[in-house]
Order: structure tokens, then C-alpha cells, then sequence
């Protein structure tokens, strides 16, 4: 593993992210939907009903939020200027290793930075409710899993389809089944939006931690695999 | 060398191997043995009783007993019991920090509200939270009663007939050692009857306990045998036993025949009832209770007697506890906004900044970090904002005896945790909906410690002794109140006369004086004695024994009133 190859498109995607006004804006605006998430779950609690109900709904919201920017981030879907995609960079001389690890390398710190931003507005909607800051970073811990092991699958989209419209459609179609089908769908409690719930169960908390930690390992994988196809196709 | 050396070398050979052996042998004994019986040994061990020879009375302050024992290593931790409140409703954890030597005991007196008679109360040890002894308070369903006698002698003799079928009644044979140290246990008792007494084995919270539940309006029976060889019976005793004396011919009417009769003499304003020109009761007020002396041990007279009837037949106070209204606190939805748009504005400009260099990067987790305490410093804001806590208390003082009455009753649409600080050795009993709820019985104070469920209400509500140094004296003819310490400092004060009230307000010194032709007629609200009618309900009779001045203390926490007995007419 050539760890400076690595750190090169750390850096690189970083560097696009944060220091370019569209990055900042994409954080700017993701600040602004959790906050209102936050704001809109100040409201208190129905007696006789599940004390996490709202809760429950900001922090699944947040999920998403943190999701789907990591995602789209990743596949291309919210375009960055200056950030090189995976096809970008197969046209390069980095390896497809390194180039599958610098992307999950960097998928996990931009998650990471998305996580620390929204762990504050989850710790002020649990501390409202009396909770102390170990019940917001289990939650964050959910979330920072989901979303990486979702950017290691829009990484491999944005390797796999060229087409804008097409990669779009497929990544929302991923989230909408995820979150909005599976929920509804089956009660098996490691899927993200339970699992992320405030009193969700630890074992499942695990479970869907490690099912989606191996989904962006598989994803990263694939993007290198990818990338050696396309070398070998020019 | 001959066969006998080499047979003594081999005795001496053989000697050291087989001391050698039984060295390690004892050894192994030892160090296997020892530790697996010190192992084996319980951490502690735990024996409780509840209530008063086994009766008990739902819903009120029964008194509990609990002695801990440490085995044969030190004891550090929480002695706590678990009080079951109901099917579905989490009961209530009473817990005291304890520390005992190895093989040392300690034995700890509470009050407790039993309100679920299927339920033993469940007594635990608790080291860094776990359990290291557990055991059962046996509750006997039979013995759960509306009222309970105590009869302080060996065992209850022929007073068992008072007791009434169906848990109307129970007479409980009470010893000096069973006497609860916690003056709110004892108003599970109807009456006291006090057969002998040994002041010697009784401690001095035990006398205090006694003394101010009688003040505050406990009965005792005492009968004529009772040696006032201490101070606790001085005090007690409404007049003085002379010698024995023969019964008169014709016997005397609900007494037996073969009891045995003795002279009393009255004390100074006590009332002395006659039977056939023989003086049988003295008794006398003792605050707002009362002590009655017999001539004649108690079992000796037929329990349908008058003499039984005018201790016995005070109607229980119906105890209605008007609901006080929900105020529920709101959602603070602009301060929320408001806080939530800095930590926006905040992310932002620190994603901005983090533009402009390569050092500057680390703008972004610092504003997080501070938006992070931000955000905690204004969940604890909104929390208080969104809860609201209304907490008041009033505190009787008789013959300089405090008894504190309160109730704080929270609510926060949020739920969360909640702490109320309660006088030292208050009972404690917590109710409405919660989660979890606590007392933490300290050597200084006492912590109500509560976990709300959101929007629902807890209330919580102590009772028991208060030290007060309080007193005031009045002369209603002159219009002059004579006060001194804490009475010389009220607020919103009210005097009280039999039927008629006196608006005095705002009390500074330690002499106020009124117009004697100001009084009102009729009775006017009070918030303090409102507060004391919730608490108990017979608390207007208090008005009509003596005057009263009713004033608002200072008080740290909530708002508390103090409702002084005056001397004087």
C-alpha cells in the first residue's frame, strides 16, 4: 500500500470540500437542514406515546442529511470543482488501490466532519430530554457508519455510470429504498432507521454498524476493481 | 556402620520429608480453605421489618427497620429499598450511603408509604451498584388495617379486643427498641397505650420522635403503673399515681370487677373525669395532641367503655388532596431558534474561514467543539424554561416543636431528571409518573431524586420533625404579640383566633402590635393553612384549641409558611 498516493487524494478531495466556496456552501446548507431539523424536534413529546417518538424522527432525519450529502458528495451527484472522481483519477498513475483507498479515506473524514457538525444539534435534542452526550454518539456512530458504507456504494456509481441523470436516479432510488421502503417494509432492527433509534437496541446498533462498514468496504473494493476494467478497456 | 545408624538416618531422613510434607500439606489447607470459606461467606446480610408488630397501614408513613451486617470483610456502599407502588407503576428507591467494618452492624430507621399490599418492599445492598445482599419484607395482607393501636408492653394481654375485624383495627405489642426515631412514622398509629416504660432503652430521637408526634397531635394512653421515672414521662404523665386502693363495692361502670384500682392525682390544668366519686381519667393537651391517664390498666376495662370511646373515636381525617393545576411549561421555540442559528452562523463562518489557509482547517472542529458546549449550556436553559417546579411547605410549631409539612410538584414537557432538597430525616414519598424515582437519605439532607416522564406530573411530598426556634405569645386584649426567633421575621401574616382573623402583614421585631377591634369574623384562606388542610385534614382544628399567627418564612427554595401556636389569650 503506497500510503503518499493515499494521502494525496485525501488531501485533494479534502482540500475541494472545504476550501472551495461550493463545499462551503454544501456545509453551510447541511448545518442549516440539521438545525431546522433540531429546531422542528424541540417539540415536546405526546403523553402515553413512545417517549423517543420525536426523537426518533430528528435523528433519522439526521441519517439522511448526513447520508445522502456523503453520497452525493461521493458520486459525483453534488460536483465539487476540483475534486477528481474515481474516473478522473483512472486516468492517472495511481494505483487502483490506492485510488480505492483514498476515497474511502476520504469519504470517512468528510463523514466524519458531517457527523461532528450534526452530533451537537443531536446532543441538544437528547439533552433536552435529560440524556448525557453517550446516547447522541452512539447515534453518531450509527449514522457515521450508514453513511460511509453509502459513500463507498455512490463512489462505485459514480465509477460505474457515466450518465448524470442515470447515477442520480439509481443513488435516490438506494436512499428512498432505505429509508423510506425498508422501515415500513420489515421491523428487523438493524436497518439504519431503527438502528439509529434513540433507544435502540445495542446488539442491533452492532449489527448495522458492521453490515454497512463491510457494504463500503465491498463498494471501495469495487470502485478499485473498476478502475483496473477501465485501464485494461483503454 | 551397623543396621541401627542407617535405620536412624533413615528416621531422621523419613522425619523431615514427613514434616516437610505436613507443612505443605497445612499450607495447602490454608490457602485453599480459608480464602474458600471467606468466599463463601455472605458481603452482608440484611433483616427488615415493616410496620408495627406486622401491622401495617396503606398509604401512610409505616415505619421500617432494617439491620445491616457486614461479613468478614468491610462494607462501603448503598443500603436501599425498593418500595413497590403499584403493578405498573416503578416504585420507589430509598437509599443511605453505609460503611461497615469487617463482621460490624448498623441498623437504619426509615418511614415508608406502602401503598401496594401484594408487593414485599425488596431490601438490597448495593456495591458500585450491583447487589451483594437482597431479602424480602414480609408484608402479611391480614395485617394491613385503616387503624393500628400500639401497645407498649410484653406483648398486647387482653387488648386484642379492640381490635376489629375485616382491617378495621389492629393492636400492635410494641417493645421500647421497635420505637421509630422518625417522628412521621408514628402517625400511622390511632393511639399510644403505654403499659410500662423504660426510658432507659430508649434513645434520645426516639423521645424527640415520640414528644413531637404527640405535639403535633398524637393520643397516648397511659396507665396508672407507669413509674414518671424519666423525663420523657414527666413530661408525658397528666398527673401522678398514688398508692393502690381498694375498688368501690358496687365496682365501677365498664371497669372488671377484679381489676386493680390506684389513687391520681391531677397536674395543673389537666381534666380529671370521676366514676362513683372515684377519680379514673386525668388527661391533658400536650400541643395538638392529647394524654389521658387511667386509674386502671387498660386491659381492665370493657372495650365498648366510654373511657375507650373518647381516645379511640376520633374520625380519621378523610384526606382529600385537591389536584393543583397543570402549569406545563412551553417549548421556548424562539430561544431554541435563536441558539441554533449562532451555532449555524458559527459552523459557517468557520467553514469560511477554513478557506483562507492551511492552519485554519482546524477552525471547523474548534467551532464545532464550542457549539457543542453551546448547545448543552442551552439544552439546560430550555430544560428549565420548559419545566415547571412550584414547591411549598409549612411548618407547625407547638410547645417549640417544628413539624414541616411539604410538596414540590414538577412537571417539564421534555421529562428528564429533577432533584429536590428536603430537610434532614424528612419521609419522603414520590408520586405521579415517572421513570425512575429515589430518595437518597444523607446525614445532613435528604435528596428527592426524580426522572420525568415528558408532560406528566410528579409530585413529590416530605414530612417529619423540623429543630425551629420559634415562639410568640399574644395579648389580645392589649392588641400586642410578644415573638422571638424565626417568628419575628414573617411575611403576608395572619392572625387566627377561634372564628376570627387579624391581618397583620409584614413582621420585623419582636413585638407587634394591633388594633384589638380590628378582628374579623370568619374564617379567611390562607395559602399556608390551605396547604396544611391538603396535607391534613382535621388542620382547622388546630385554629380552634389556640390562637395562631400564620406568616410567610423566607425560603431558599419555593415558598414556605410557618403556623405558629401562641401562648396567651
Amino acid at each position: 500500500m503506497n500510503l503518499p498516493l493515499v494521502a494525496a487524494i485525501v488531501r485533494g478531495d479534502f482540500r475541494a470540500r472545504i476550501e472551495t466556496s461550493k463545499g462551503v456552501r454544501v456545509i453551510s446548507v447541511f448545518t442549516a437542514l440539521v438545525c431546522l431539523a433540531t429546531l422542528l424536534g424541540i417539540a415536546p413529546d405526546l403523553p402515553n406515546t413512545q417517549f423517543s417518538a420525536v426523537l426518533t424522527w430528528i435523528s433519522v432525519a439526521i441519517l439522511v442529511f448526513v447520508t445522502y450529502v456523503a453520497s452525493a458528495v461521493s458520486s459525483g451527484e453534488i460536483l465539487i470543482p476540483g475534486e477528481r472522481t474515481p474516473a478522473d483519477l483512472a486516468t492517472t498513475a495511481f494505483t487502483p488501490r490506492a485510488i480505492g483507498l483514498g476515497k474511502a479515506a476520504s469519504a470517512l473524514v468528510y463523514v466524519l466532519l458531517l457527523v461532528g457538525v450534526a452530533a451537537p444539534s443531536l446532543h441538544f435534542a437528547h439533552a433536552l430530554r435529560g440524556d448525557g452526550w453517550s446516547s447522541a454518539l452512539a447515534q453518531s456512530a450509527v449514522i457515521a457508519a450508514v453513511a460511509w458504507g453509502f459513500a463507498g456504494i455512490a463512489t462505485f456509481l459514480g465509477a460505474r455510470i457515466e450518465g448524470d441523470l442515470l447515477r442520480s436516479l439509481v443513488l435516490w432510488a438506494l436512499l428512498g429504498l432505505t429509508f423510506g421502503v425498508l422501515p415500513f417494509a420489515s421491523a428487523t432492527a438493524f436497518q439504519p432507521a431503527l438502528a439509529v433509534a434513540p433507544r435502540a437496541d445495542a446488539l442491533a446498533r452492532w449489527v448495522c454498524i458492521v453490515i454497512w462498514l463491510a457494504l463500503g468496504v465491498a463498494g471501495f473494493t469495487w470502485t478499485s476493481r473498476h478502475i483496473l476494467v477501465l485501464r485494461r478497456a483503454s | 556402620m551397623g543396621t541401627g545408624g542407617v535405620a536412624r538416618r533413615w528416621i531422621a531422613r523419613s522425619l523431615g520429608v514427613w514434616a516437610a510434607m505436613g507443612i505443605a500439606a497445612t499450607a495447602f489447607i490454608a490457602l485453599i480453605v480459608s480464602p474458600a470459606s471467606a468466599a463463601d461467606a455472605p458481603a452482608a446480610t440484611l433483616e427488615g421489618t415493616v410496620g408495627w408488630d406486622g401491622w401495617i397501614r396503606p398509604g401512610e408513613w409505616n415505619p421500617v427497620v432494617v439491620t445491616v451486617r457486614a461479613g468478614p470483610r468491610p462494607l462501603d456502599g448503598d443500603l436501599a429499598l425498593d418500595v413497590p407502588r403499584g403493578m405498573d407503576a416503578p416504585g420507589v428507591r430509598i437509599r443511605k450511603p453505609l460503611r461497615l467494618a469487617a463482621f460490624g452492624s448498623q441498623t437504619v430507621r426509615w418511614s415508608a408509604i406502602i401503598r401496594d399490599i401484594r408487593r414485599p418492599p425488596v431490601l438490597s445492598f448495593q456495591v458500585r451498584g450491583k447487589p451483594v445482599a437482597t431479602a424480602e419484607l414480609a408484608i402479611d395482607p391480614r395485617r394491613a388495617t385503616l387503624s393500628i393501636i400500639g401497645v407498649l408492653k410484653e406483648g398486647i394481654g387482653g387488648l386484642g379486643r379492640l381490635s376489629r375485624p375485616m382491617g378495621q383495627r389492629g393492636v400492635a405489642a410494641i417493645s421500647e427498641e421497635d420505637l421509630p426515631e422518625d417522628a412521621a412514622a408514628y402517625t400511622s398509629l390511632h393511639a399510644l397505650v403505654v403499659e410500662s416504660l423504660d426510658e432507659r432503652r430508649l434513645s434520645r430521637e426516639q423521645r424527640e420522635a415520640i414528644q413531637s408526634w404527640i405535639v403535633h397531635g398524637g393520643r397516648v394512653l397511659v396507665t396508672a403503673p407507669v413509674a414518671p421515672d424519666g423525663a420523657l414521662a414527666q413530661w408525658l404523665l397528666p398527673g401522678t399515681a398514688g398508692p393502690r386502693r381498694d375498688m368501690p363495692p358496687g365496682g365501677l361502670p365498664g371497669i372488671s370487677r377484679a381489676a386493680r384500682l390506684w389513687e391520681i392525682h391531677p397536674r395543673a390544668g389537666a381534666r380529671v373525669v370521676q366514676r362513683n366519686g372515684v377519680p379514673i381519667v386525668v388527661s391533658a393537651p400536650r400541643g395538638f395532641g392529647h394524654v389521658w391517664m387511667w386509674a386502671v390498666e387498660s386491659q381492665d376495662v370493657v372495650a365498648e367503655s366510654p373511657m375507650w370511646r373518647e381516645i379511640l373515636d376520633r374520625p380519621e381525617p378523610l384526606e382529600i388532596l385537591p389536584e393543583a393545576p397543570d402549569q406545563g411549561g412551553r417549548a421556548p421555540f424562539g430561544f431554541a431558534a435563536a441558539g441554533l442559528a449562532i451555532y449555524w452562523a458559527l459552523v459557517t463562518s468557520a467553514a469560511r474561514l477554513a478557506r483562507t489557509g492551511a492552519g485554519r482547517v482546524l477552525l471547523l472542529p474548534l467551532a464545532i467543539a464550542v457549539g457543542a458546549a453551546g448547545v448543552h449550556g442551552l439544552s439546560s436553559l430550555m430544560q428549565q424554561r420548559a419545566a415547571t417546579m412550584e414547591r411549598q411547605s409549612v411548618v407547625v410549631v407547638a410547645e417549640r416543636d417544628g413539624w414541616t409539612v411539604g410538596r414540590a410538584q414538577g412537571m417539564s414537557i421534555y421529562g428528564g431528571p429533577a432533584a429536590q432538597q428536603l430537610p434532614p430525616r424528612a419521609a419522603v414519598s414520590i408520586e405521579g409518573e415517572y421513570r425512575t424515582a429515589q430518595v437518597v437519605d444523607g446525614p445532613n439532607v435528604v435528596l428527592a431524586i426524580t426522572d420525568h416522564r415528558p408532560g406528566q406530573r410528579v409530585v413529590v411530598r416530605w414530612e417529619g420533625r423540623e429543630p425551629i426556634e420559634a415562639r410568640g405569645r399574644i395579648d389580645a386584649a392589649k392588641g400586642e404579640l410578644r415573638l422571638e426567633g424565626e417568628a419575628t421575621r414573617l411575611d403576608n401574616a395572619l392572625l387566627v383566633r377561634r372564628d376570627r382573623t387579624l391581618p397583620v402583614g409584614r413582621i420585623r421585631g419582636d413585638r407587634v402590635t394591633f388594633d384589638p377591634n380590628r378582628w374579623e369574623t370568619g374564617h379567611r384562606s390562607h395559602q399556608g393553612l390551605d396547604l396544611l388542610r391538603q396535607a391534613r385534614g382535621r388542620a382547622s382544628d388546630i385554629i380552634l384549641h389556640r390562637p395562631v399567627l400564620i406568616g410567610e418564612r423566607s425560603a431558599r427554595q419555593g415558598r414556605s409558611w410557618m403556623l405558629l401556636f401562641l401562648d396567651g389569650e
